[in-house]
């Protein structure tokens, strides 16, 4: 993917406005903090970045392969983890895992699916049902269902926000080695977080 | 191939789920039968009128469709994981296997309440054939419309409630015909005549499966 | 302009009226209720015309997703279903009147009953999402959907009903009663009226309803 414009976008809630004008763009390899208090519309800017959540006005336009878009036309090359994006309670990492890679449409390759659960020490409970995973587990496990296809893009909403001490290393680290080749966009509170990224967008409330 | 794979997905994972979970099949068969046994007892052996019969038994399964069929997207939309299919699926896959995971409760709930509401209510069955062919017709309608209503329904809030009201002005042309049909097959000499009836069921299944699929994806995409 | 406007329709129902209870004579058999002709069908005709600017305005949403179309959507909803709910109740005084009862599950009744549903549904959806831009979206899913199924209420299910129960056959609508001219003239002269009288108050809560709205702090 080369590059997300977005593009003078507003959201309202009725008579509530949440936010409006913002217009930046993230190109391949660079990374944008969205930082900003409780309430100041973080999540849902970033919900709109990813197509979940219809603007009030503006757009939000992907670059890729020569195309461009919608967010929606471009499901298999940007992955996101958010608090309100969750997978499912009944199924264990393996059946959710595979439910992703089978909607997608992508091949039965599962290595760097057993990859991942190994980095973040949740190949013991591979076949285990999320339910019973601990909140940083759960999280853990969510970035890791953003991870699985490759995407070339990265959405993340708090992503390492109850994550252990060696849970937020590693995702620092997994972090730093995808960079250069893709897009990054964090939605966050936590300095830490922030220090991932490049550029920072301010939201008021 | 690929996209009966994609569809394949959804409705595995619907599956496991239900196993695991029980989210709508047994309470709504449960309810069902809870219809069933509060009308045959009421009523006994006395309604002997098929229209009356038919009608009856048509009350009953529109209300158990009410209870169970709306909880395919209900359910994902509480649990934070609608935004996964929204990330993950495209339009068409999912209304095309949640209808499946519909037809699959709804042929469930039929294949139970039919034959206990014939016995328990007394009712002379002549034409079997013509029977079965007008629930089928009849529940491919409903079941279609109710899953688009279903993503409709589960984006707004006092759900429960605004399902049956808004699915019921809908599904009245199959409700009537269904009500007809299902009537000539309890009593009529040659229901076969009539067979317009079908026709109709299935006009309507088909209108509705094309408007439905069109129309999904304005409920789902943002 | 407006007042001109107004002044003029309000001359021409006047005299919609005059004609309805003076100038038409009432029709053989039927007596002084077939006078229920002028005003009955012109409503049930606006209600049909005002589900119909629905429909294509709620396309035009999902088109366009501008909220200036989703007033024109909601605004010709509301005067559909005020329109139906009048012309349920100038039914039942005909049927009354021709049949002896109010109402007999007649397919028309059907109809127009199913109808009036239709828009309590969706007055009912509106109410109960609270996005804004959701709203507008669902709601024209709804109304579009409804459209899709209309023609199997309104030109299916009569035929085949009526052809199972004979009984209830209606008389075939108000043409055989049209015999005298000056009634088919006022009829005609009531039905343009009435058309007029729907664009003109049509337009006019379009501009109300978009001051509420501004009013209430949405971006329109």
């Amino acid at each position: 993917m080369e590059k997300i414009v977005t593009e003078a976008v507003g959201k309202r809630f009725g008579p509530h406005l949440i936010f409006e004008e913002i217009s930046f763009e993230i190109a391949r390899g660079g990374s944008v903090c969205l930082w900003g208090p409780n309430g100041s519309g973080k999540s849902t800017l970033l919900k709109i970045m990813a197509g979940l959540i219809r603007a009030s006005s503006g757009n939000v336009t992907y670059f890729a392969g020569g195309k461009s878009g919608k967010p929606g036309q471009f499901k298999n090359l940007f992955g996101m983890s958010a608090p309100d994006v969750r997978l499912y309670d009944e199924l264990s990492p393996l059946e959710n895992l595979e439910f992703l890679r089978r909607s997608r449409g992508l091949s039965e390759d599962t290595k760097y699916e057993s990859e991942l659960l190994e980095q973040f020490s949740l190949t013991e409970f591979a076949k285990e049902p999320i339910e019973n995973f601990s909140s940083g587990m759960r999280q853990k496990f969510h970035l890791i269902g953003a991870l699985a296809h490759r995407p070339a893009a990265l959405l993340l909403d708090e992503p390492t926000s109850f994550m252990d001490e060696a849970g937020r290393r590693q995702t620092a680290e997994i972090i730093a080695g995808l960079k250069p080749a893709s897009l990054l966009a964090v939605a966050t509170n936590d300095p830490a977080e922030r220090a991932w990224c490049e550029a920072t967008i301010e939201l008021r409330k | 191939m690929s996209y009966a794979s994609k569809i394949y997905a959804v409705v595995k994972k619907d599956a496991l789920e239900e196993m695991r979970a029980r989210y709508a099949v047994n309470s709504t068969l449960l309810f069902c039968v809870t219809c069933l046994m509060v009308v045959s007892f009421s009523l006994g052996g006395s309604v002997s009128d098929p229209r009356l019969q038919s009608a009856l038994l048509w009350v009953i399964l529109f209300f158990s469709s009410m209870m169970g069929l709306p909880r395919v997207f209900i359910k994902e939309e509480d649990r934070g994981t609608m935004n996964t299919l929204r990330l993950v699926c495209e339009p068409g896959q999912v209304f095309i296997g949640k209808t499946l995971v519909n037809l699959f409760l709804l042929t469930a709930v039929m294949a139970i309440v039919a034959p206990l509401y014939i016995i328990l209510l007394n009712v002379t069955l002549r034409h079997v054939g013509f029977f079965i062919l007008t629930i089928t017709l009849a529940s491919l309608g409903l079941t279609v419309v109710s899953t688009l209503l279903s993503a409709v329904v589960a984006q707004a809030r006092a759900r429960g409630t605004l399902f049956p009201a808004l699915v019921f002005p809908v599904l009245m042309p199959v409700f009537l015909i269904a009500v007809e049909a299902t009537g000539r097959a309890f009593e009529a000499p040659s229901p076969w005549d009539h067979a317009n009836l079908l026709v109709f069921l299935t006009c309507y299944a088909v209108a509705a499966l094309v408007g439905g699929t069109f129309l999904f994806e304005y409920v789902f995409s943002e | 302009m407006p007042v001109l406007i107004g002044t003029a329709l309000f001359l021409w129902m006047a005299g919609v009226m005059y004609g309805a209870f003076v100038y038409a004579p009432p029709a053989e058999g039927l007596g002084e209720t077939s006078r229920l002709i002028f005003l009955h069908v012109p409503v049930a005709w606006t209600s049909v015309m005002a589900f119909i600017t629905s429909f294509v305005y709620s396309i035009l949403v999902l088109r366009r997703n501008r909220h200036e179309d989703d007033i024109r959507a909601e605004v010709a909803a509301r005067m559909g279903l005020w329109y139906c709910v009048l012309a349920t109740i100038t039914g039942a005084f005909w049927a009354k009147a021709t049949w002896n009862t109010y109402w007999n599950w007649d397919p028309r009744e059907i109809s127009i009953v199913v109808l009036l549903l239709v828009y309590m549904s969706y007055f009912g959806l509106r109410s109960a999402v609270t996005d804004p831009d959701k709203k507008i979206r669902l709601a024209a899913v709804y109304a579009i959907l409804a459209a899709i199924i209309m023609p199997f209420l309104v030109f299916v299910v009569p035929r085949m009903y009526m052809s199972l129960h004979p009984d209830t056959l209606i008389n075939n609508s108000g043409k055989s009663q049209l015999a005298d001219v000056r009634m088919k003239q006022v009829f005609f002269f009531s039905l343009a009226g009435f058309t007029l009288l729907y664009f003109w108050l049509f337009n006019l809560s379009v501009r109300i309803e978009r001051l509420v709205r501004r009013k209430e702090g949405w971006n329109v």
